[in-house]
């Protein structure tokens, strides 16, 4: 007898366990689903109140779809906040990273942008987006030597395209490597016929 | 009657909606752009302060508050700001020229010339600012330094001294010195046998050091620079010869309002070991070089003997290029090493305390004049008779 009612109380707390999970994922899921139509009705601060009202701080998607609503509305030290949020929860996703680029690349937060992209590339070395805007930026610095590297491994994966090969020939004419700007410069006329930059730059080898 | 309490109702919602309206990035950055456009310095400043805490942060508005106390003639807060802006983006090329341009005008030539590492060649020409030069700078000092007694003639001293750039984060400054100064020594000299009635004739002797000074200071970052030195005298006393060599080495911390120097120096000086830590602080409490001040506090140990110094220096902004700086040393000035170890007060006579006063002309962006006035009371070597120092310093620093 002790032993079914042991047993009884076992189930009735698993069950209610069970019950309540359930009920907060319909709650969460209720929440998530008015937070885009409100997201698509362009009422962010609406969205965000969505998510505010069942807001868990250990949860990640509420975390990650808070920094991309306060994104959104322009708040961008509050979408920095919630994304580094995301990104400490699960140290090993990229997409709380590119999310934080964001909002750190509209305050031109530059030196903490570069560093997320170094952070993807030592999870995911062969991310094209990675890759191609670290080149970028540090192009923009004027760091060509680096840049090179990641415009190299880009071109390497799609050998045939146009942003990739013009942003490497550019990267390499600034190098003063005339020859293999030149080819690029050439191939990117074949990718995109007349293509002023590349036509600029052949004039500049010139 | 009514009409009051409309009124006070009204002021209670305007309050409360003041209240409850929340303080965003958004409502920031519209605020502080306002405030910039209209050059509302003081009350973009108060914004920043409003921003911090609630946490807000960000490039722009630390950007505009920069600027703001750059025009406040605050260039400290301006330094604050402007590397709160870097720190996100360490190739921010405003940030970086006002970040040089607010060192170049607090007098931290060096600290500018580090932070322009990532600046534009157009920018660093502007501001005047070397990576690399052979000589950068020629200082030329020299003074006479008269006394009231008639056993100490005036002492001369003359100084030449070189900064070399090697690149952004380091430099080296070298300094050629020589002092002079004729003593007046008597000799008792009892003559002849069996007459014991002493002649006293008295002799010139010439105390004549000459010394050569290297400095070597590297920024390791935009706080912490180390400092090292080796000051090198030969000293010819009489018929005889002494050499000294004392070791500095240095670490300094600056921060945008003041920069705090720990030192120590250790070497052989004249006849004894010498050993000697120091603290100093320079600030400026407005931020800026109207007034601004240096406190140094020194402890040394010799053989059996130890030493303690203070010395206070105030700097004012006397008017357009002309500054004065008002010093005081007290406790006993024996061997004192100051200036990391550029000056070594090594005289046969301790002083007891020095005041002086400093007037400084730069002229034009490129030649500095400096004079320099400073009263000494010392005692005579192993008498209890004090007298008075006078010297007069003239120097000139040339920057190339």
């Amino acid at each position: 007898m002790e032993t079914l009612k042991k047993l009884f109380f076992a189930i009735v707390l698993i069950v209610s366990y069970k019950m309540a999970n359930a009920q907060s994922e319909i709650i969460q899921q209720k929440a998530f689903s008015a937070s885009y139509i409100a997201e698509g009705k362009y009422n962010y601060t609406e969205a965000i109140n969505q998510i505010n009202n069942i807001y868990l701080e250990q949860n990640y998607e509420m975390n990650l779809r808070l920094g991309w609503l306060n994104y959104l509305n322009k708040n961008y030290t509050s979408a920095i906040k919630f994304y580094e949020k995301a990104a400490s929860l699960k140290p090993y996703a990229i997409e709380a990273k590119f999310g934080l680029i964001k909002p750190l690349a509209a305050i031109e937060s530059w030196d903490k942008v570069i560093k997320q992209y170094e952070a993807i590339l030592s999870i995911d070395p062969q991310n094209t987006s990675a890759n191609y805007y670290l080149g970028y930026a540090l192009y923009n610095r004027k760091q060509y030597e680096l840049a090179s590297k990641y415009f190299e491994k880009v071109v390497n994966l799609y050998p045939f395209d146009y942003n990739n090969a013009l942003m490497l020939a550019w990267t390499y004419f600034r190098l003063g490597k005339s020859n293999e700007a030149k080819v690029l410069f050439n191939k990117v006329l074949i990718m995109s016929p007349n293509d002023a930059s590349a036509v600029e730059g052949l004039a500049a080898i010139k | 009657m009514c009409r009051l309490n409309l009124f006070i109702l009204l002021i209670v919602v305007y309050a409360n909606s003041i209240k409850a309206q929340q303080i965003t990035y958004g409502y920031i950055d519209s605020l502080s752009y306002a405030q910039y456009n209209l050059g509302e310095w003081d009350k973009l400043l108060q914004t920043a302060i409003i921003a911090k805490k609630v946490n807000i942060s960000f490039p722009f508005l630390n950007m505009r508050c920069g600027y703001a106390a750059l025009m406040k003639g605050n260039h400290s807060l301006s330094l604050k700001h402007y590397s709160q802006a870097i720190a996100h983006n360490s190739f921010n090329q405003d940030a970086l020229y006002y970040i040089a341009l607010n060192n170049n005008l607090l007098g931290r030539r060096d600290a500018a010339s580090f932070i322009s590492k990532n600046l534009n060649n157009e920018s660093k020409k502007t501001l005047a600012i070397n990576h690399k030069k052979l000589i950068e700078v020629i200082d030329i000092e020299t003074s006479v330094k008269p006394t009231n007694t008639e056993v100490r003639k005036p002492g001369q001293y003359y100084r030449l001294a070189v900064t070399n750039r090697l690149n952004y984060r380091w430099k080296i400054y070298n300094s050629l010195i020589t002092y002079r100064q004729i003593f007046i020594a008597n000799d008792t000299i009892y003559a002849g046998a069996g007459n014991r009635r002493p002649q006293v004739t008295f002799r010139n002797f010439l105390v004549h050091d000459y010394q050569y000074y290297v400095k070597s200071e590297v920024f390791l970052n935009q706080k912490i620079s180390l400092i090292n030195a080796f000051n090198y005298t030969h000293t010819i006393f009489d018929n005889n010869t002494f050499s000294s060599s004392i070791f500095n080495c240095g670490v300094k911390l600056s921060q945008p309002y003041a920069d705090y120097k720990l030192e120590i120096n250790v070497g052989p000086l004249l006849d004894s070991l010498l050993t000697q830590v120091a603290f100093s602080s320079t600030y400026y409490p407005y931020g800026n070089l109207n007034f601004y001040g240096n406190t140094r506090v020194s402890y040394q140990k010799r053989t059996n003997l130890s030493q303690f110094n203070y010395s206070q220096m105030l700097g004012f902004k006397l008017r357009k290029k002309v500054w004065l700086e008002t010093q005081v040393v007290l406790g006993q000035i024996k061997n004192l090493i100051d200036n990391e170890a550029l000056y070594i007060y090594d005289a046969l006579d301790a002083g007891n305390y020095r005041i002086g006063a400093s007037l400084l002309f730069p002229v034009t962006p490129k030649f500095t004049l400096l004079t320099n006035y400073y009263f000494e009371q010392k005692q005579l070597y192993l008498q209890n008779t004090n007298y008075n120092l006078h010297s007069f310093t003239l120097g000139i620093s040339w920057k190339l």
